[in-house]
C-alpha cells in the first residue's frame, strides 16, 4: 500500500495542474436549535434532501427536513462542539462510502472510516449510500444458489443469489449464528458477504469478528458496525452503506485472490433495531408518529433498501446481491408492525423458535411455516434430488407426529414413517460454526432419505453421519468429488452411496453393539 | 444574520406601523439607537432582570431614550423591557433592516475581507457584487484575517467564498484525495 516518491510528486503536479482556482458558491445557513444529535438551521435554502452539511471543525450532518425557512439536519458525529449560531454550509455532494477490494478483511463504520487497527481504508471511488434499486429491464430471474452450509437450509429453503430472505425469530434463538454460519462458508465460493451489526453491543460485534477471522472468513468480509452507542443517524445509515459496498461487487466486481467476485451477500444485523434508530431519529425531528410511533416512511426505508438486493441480467453484467436482513420478534409475535413490514417486503422467511431451540433442535428452524419463494430454481440439481423426498417424508411426519401423540398401537406403516421422519429430523440438526459442503449435505440427505439410517438409534445417527462422511472423504473421494464437481447426482453416484452406506452400516451397528434389523424401534420423541 | 422566532415578529409589527406611518427611515434611525444601548451587556442585564421593579427598568429606560428617540420607538423599548426581552433588540433591529431591504428590493450583502477596503475598491466591489445579485445591494463590511487574501460575499444565505484561505483548504483536501485514491490504486 505504500506510495512511492515519485508518484505523490506526480499526483501533486496533476493536483495542481487541475487546480480549480475559482470562487466556490455555496448555501450557508445558522444553526438556531442543536439539541439530541438533530439541529434546525435557519437559512440554507438551496440545500438538498439528504445532503451533506458542513458544520465547524468538519462535523458532517445530513438534511433531512426541507421546511420553508429551516432545514432539519442529523449530524454524523460528535455533536459536543456544534452550538447556537454556528454556520453551516452545503457541500453539493450526499453521503458517500469508499467501495472496493481495500474494504475486504476490514470493519468499518457506516461512513467508511476504519475501526480496526489496519490502517486508512485505500480506495479507488466511493459510492453514495442511497441509490435507487435496479430497474426491472436489467434483472433477471434468481437461479443459482448460494450454499450456506446449513443442511436444513439448503435443502428445504433454499436462497438464490440475488433473494431477499428474511432470518426471524426471538432473542437468543441463533438467528446471527445462521448468518456467520452462512458467511463462514463462503470461504473458497466466490461470494462478498458484507456484515452490517445495527444498534449491537460492541462486545457481540467483537466476538462475531473473532470468530470470522478464526474461521478464515475475513477475507472475503467486510464488516460495517454502528453500535449501539453511535447515534441514531448512523446506525440509520448502516445497512445503506453495506448495500453500496455490495452494490460496487455487483456491479463492477471486485479481485478475491485470482477471480473477479461479481457476487455478494449483505447480512443487515438487524434490521428491528435499524427501525428503531429511524423512530428515535423521526421523533427528534418531529415527523408525525404511527402506529408504535414509527414514523409513517418506515416501510419504506426498508422496502427500498431490500428492493436494491438483486441478481443481475447477463447483459448487465450478471453480477448479484443477496439480502438477508434479520428481525427480532418480541416474544414470537410477528404480526407486529415491522415484521409484518418485512416479512411482506422479502422473498420468504427462515423462522426460529425458542421452544425449538430449548428442546435441542439446533437450528431452531420451524421448517413448517418458513418458505423461500424462490423455491427449488435456486438448487443443484444433486439437491433437488435429495430435497424433494425429505420435504415430503417431514411434512408427513409432523403431520402423522401430532395425530400418533395421542394413540397407544400404531400400524407399521405408520410406525415406519414415524421413524424415518425422527432420523431425518436428526439429520438437519447442525452444530454452530460447521457448515457441511454441498456433497457432504446430499451424501447424508440421501442416504437418510433412502431408509438407511432407520435402524440407527436416533442418538447416534450424529454420529453416524459424521462417521459416514468422513469415511466417504477418504474412501470415496472421487465420488464426492464428481457430486461437488457437477452437482449432479446422476444413478451411478446414487448406487456408490448406498453401497457404502451399507457397509459402514453393518460396521456401526456391530460397534454399537446392535444388530442390523428389518424392524426399526421407535426410539425417544424428538420435537 | 437574521434569525427565527420572536424578533421576527417584533420587527414584522413594526415595519407594519412604519410604513402606515411613512416613517420608515426615522424608525430606522432610532431603532438603532435603541439597538446601540442593547450593546451594553451591563445595561441590558438590569433592564431585563426580573429582581428589579418594573418601574425603576421604565424609568431608567425612559432617562436614556425619551431625548433621543420617538414616542413610539420609547414604547417598542419599554414593551421590550417590561417583558424582559430588551435583550432581542440588534435581532429585531437585523430582522427590520431585513425587511426595509425586502420592499425596496434591495439586496443585503455581507462582504468578508482579510483588511479594510478603500472607498474606491468598495465601489468596484459594489458593481460586481451587484451584477452577481441582479440587485441594488447594502453592503455591511467586515474584516477576517484568517482569509488570508481574497474576498467572501455572503448575499443572503448565498455564500461565494474567493479567499486564499477557502482555496487552500481546496487545494489540501484533492491532495488528501489524490493520495488516498493512489494507494488504493496501488
Amino acid at each position: 500500500m505504500a506510495i512511492r516518491s515519485d508518484e505523490i510528486v506526480s499526483i501533486i503536479k496533476s493536483t495542481i495542474d487541475n487546480f480549480d482556482g475559482a470562487a466556490e458558491e455555496r448555501s450557508v445557513g445558522t444553526v438556531v436549535q442543536v439539541g439530541d444529535g438533530i439541529a434546525q438551521i435557519y437559512g440554507l435554502s438551496g440545500a438538498l434532501s439528504s445532503e451533506l452539511l458542513e458544520f465547524p471543525g468538519g462535523v458532517m450532518g445530513m438534511a433531512l427536513n426541507l421546511e420553508e425557512e429551516t432545514v432539519g439536519a442529523v449530524i454524523l458525529g460528535d455533536p459536543i462542539h456544534i452550538k447556537e449560531g454556528d454556520t453551516v454550509k452545503t457541500t453539493g455532494r450526499v453521503v458517500e462510502v469508499p467501495v472496493g477490494h481495500g474494504l475486504l478483511g476490514r470493519v468499518v463504520d457506516p461512513l467508511g472510516r476504519p475501526l480496526d487497527d489496519k490502517g486508512p481504508i485505500s480506495f479507488t471511488s466511493t459510492r453514495p449510500v442511497e441509490r435507487i434499486a435496479p430497474g426491472v429491464i436489467t434483472r433477471q430471474a434468481v437461479d443459482s444458489p448460494v450454499q450456506t452450509g446449513i443442511k436444513a437450509i439448503d435443502a428445504l429453503i433454499p436462497i438464490g443469489r440475488g433473494q431477499r430472505e428474511l432470518i426471524i425469530g426471538d432473542r437468543q434463538t441463533g438467528k446471527s449464528a445462521l448468518a456467520v454460519d452462512t458467511i463462514i462458508n463462503q470461504k473458497g465460493k466466490g461470494l462478498v458477504c458484507i456484515y452490517v451489526a445495527i444498534g449491537q453491543k460492541l462486545s457481540t460485534v467483537a466476538k462475531v469478528v473473532a470468530v470470522l477471522d478464526q474461521h478464515g472468513a475475513m477475507d472475503h468480509t467486510i464488516v460495517v458496525v454502528a453500535g449501539a452507542e453511535e447515534s441514531a443517524a448512523l446506525q440509520f445509515l448502516a445497512p445503506y452503506a453495506g448495500c453500496a459496498m455490495g452494490e460496487e461487487v455487483m456491479e463492477n466486481g471486485v479481485q478475491l485472490g485470482r477471480k473477479l467476485v461479481k457476487d455478494s451477500l449483505c447480512v443487515y444485523d438487524d434490521l428491528s433495531k435499524h427501525a428503531w434508530a429511524y423512530r428515535e431519529m423521526s421523533l427528534l425531528l418531529r415527523r408525525p408518529p404511527g402506529r408504535e410511533a414509527y414514523p409513517g416512511d418506515v416501510f419504506y426505508i426498508h422496502s427500498r433498501l431490500l428492493e436494491r438486493a438483486a441478481r443481475m441480467s447477463k447483459a448487465n453484467g450478471g453480477g448479484s446481491l443477496t439480502a438477508l436482513p434479520l428481525i427480532e420478534t418480541q416474544a414470537g409475535d410477528i404480526s407486529a408492525y415491522i415484521p409484518t413490514n418485512v416479512i411482506s417486503i422479502t422473498d420468504g422467511q427462515i423462522f426460529l423458535e425458542t421452544d425449538l431451540f430449548n428442546s435441542g433442535q439446533r437450528p431452531a428452524l420451524n421448517i413448517g411455516i418458513s418458505v423461500s419463494r424462490v423455491g427449488s430454481a435456486a438448487q443443484t440439481q444433486a439437491m433437488k434430488k435429495v430435497a424433494a423426498p425429505l420435504k415430503l417424508e417431514l411434512a408427513q411426519y409432523r403431520s402423522l407426529a401430532a395425530f400418533a401423540q395421542f394413540a397407544s398401537d400404531l400400524d407399521k406403516a405408520t410406525r415406519d414413517q414415524l421413524t424415518r421422519g425422527e432420523k431425518l429430523s436428526e439429520v438437519v440438526k447442525q452444530p454452530q460454526y460447521q457448515p457441511v459442503s454441498l456433497e457432504r449435505q446430499v451424501a447424508i440427505l440421501y442416504v437418510a432419505t433412502t431408509g438407511l439410517l432407520d435402524d440407527i438409534p436416533t442418538p447416534r445417527v450424529r454420529d453416524f453421519e459424521a462417521q459416514f462422511t468422513r469415511l466417504l472423504e477418504i474412501e470415496h473421494a472421487k465420488v464426492m468429488q464428481k457430486i461437488a464437481k457437477t452437482k449432479v447426482l446422476d444413478d451411478e453416484t446414487a448406487a456408490a452411496l448406498e453401497a457404502a452406506a451399507n457397509d459402514f452400516r453393518k460396521t456401526f451397528l456391530a460397534e454399537s453393539g446392535a444388530a442390523p434389523s428389518d424392524k426399526p424401534t421407535i426410539g425417544s420423541k424428538q420435537s | 444574520m437574521a434569525r427565527l422566532g420572536a424578533a421576527r415578529r417584533y420587527a414584522e409589527a413594526v415595519f407594519e406601523l412604519a410604513t402606515r406611518d411613512g416613517k420608515v427611515d426615522e424608525w430606522r434611525r432610532e431603532v438603532g439607537i435603541a439597538c446601540g444601548l442593547a450593546q451594553d451587556k451591563r445595561l441590558v442585564r438590569a433592564v431585563d432582570s426580573p429582581a428589579v421593579a418594573f418601574v425603576q427598568r421604565r424609568k431608567a429606560m425612559e432617562q436614556l431614550l425619551a431625548k433621543r428617540v420617538s414616542r413610539q420607538v420609547l414604547n417598542l423599548a419599554l414593551l421590550l423591557v417590561e417583558r424582559g426581552r430588551f435583550s432581542s433588540m440588534p435581532a429585531i433591529s437585523d430582522e427590520y433592516d431585513d425587511l426595509v431591504r425586502r420592499s425596496r428590493g434591495i439586496v443585503g450583502v455581507t462582504l468578508t475581507t482579510p483588511t479594510p477596503l478603500s472607498e474606491g475598491e468598495l465601489a468596484a466591489v459594489k458593481v460586481r457584487v451587484e451584477q452577481l445579485a441582479a440587485a441594488p445591494v447594502e453592503i455591511t463590511t467586515c474584516s477576517d484575517p484568517t482569509l488570508i487574501g481574497g474576498l467572501c460575499v455572503t448575499i443572503g444565505d448565498r455564500e461565494i467564498d474567493a479567499s486564499v484561505s477557502a482555496r487552500l483548504a481546496r487545494l489540501r483536501k484533492q491532495l488528501i484525495q489524490g493520495t488516498s485514491k493512489a494507494a488504493g490504486a496501488a
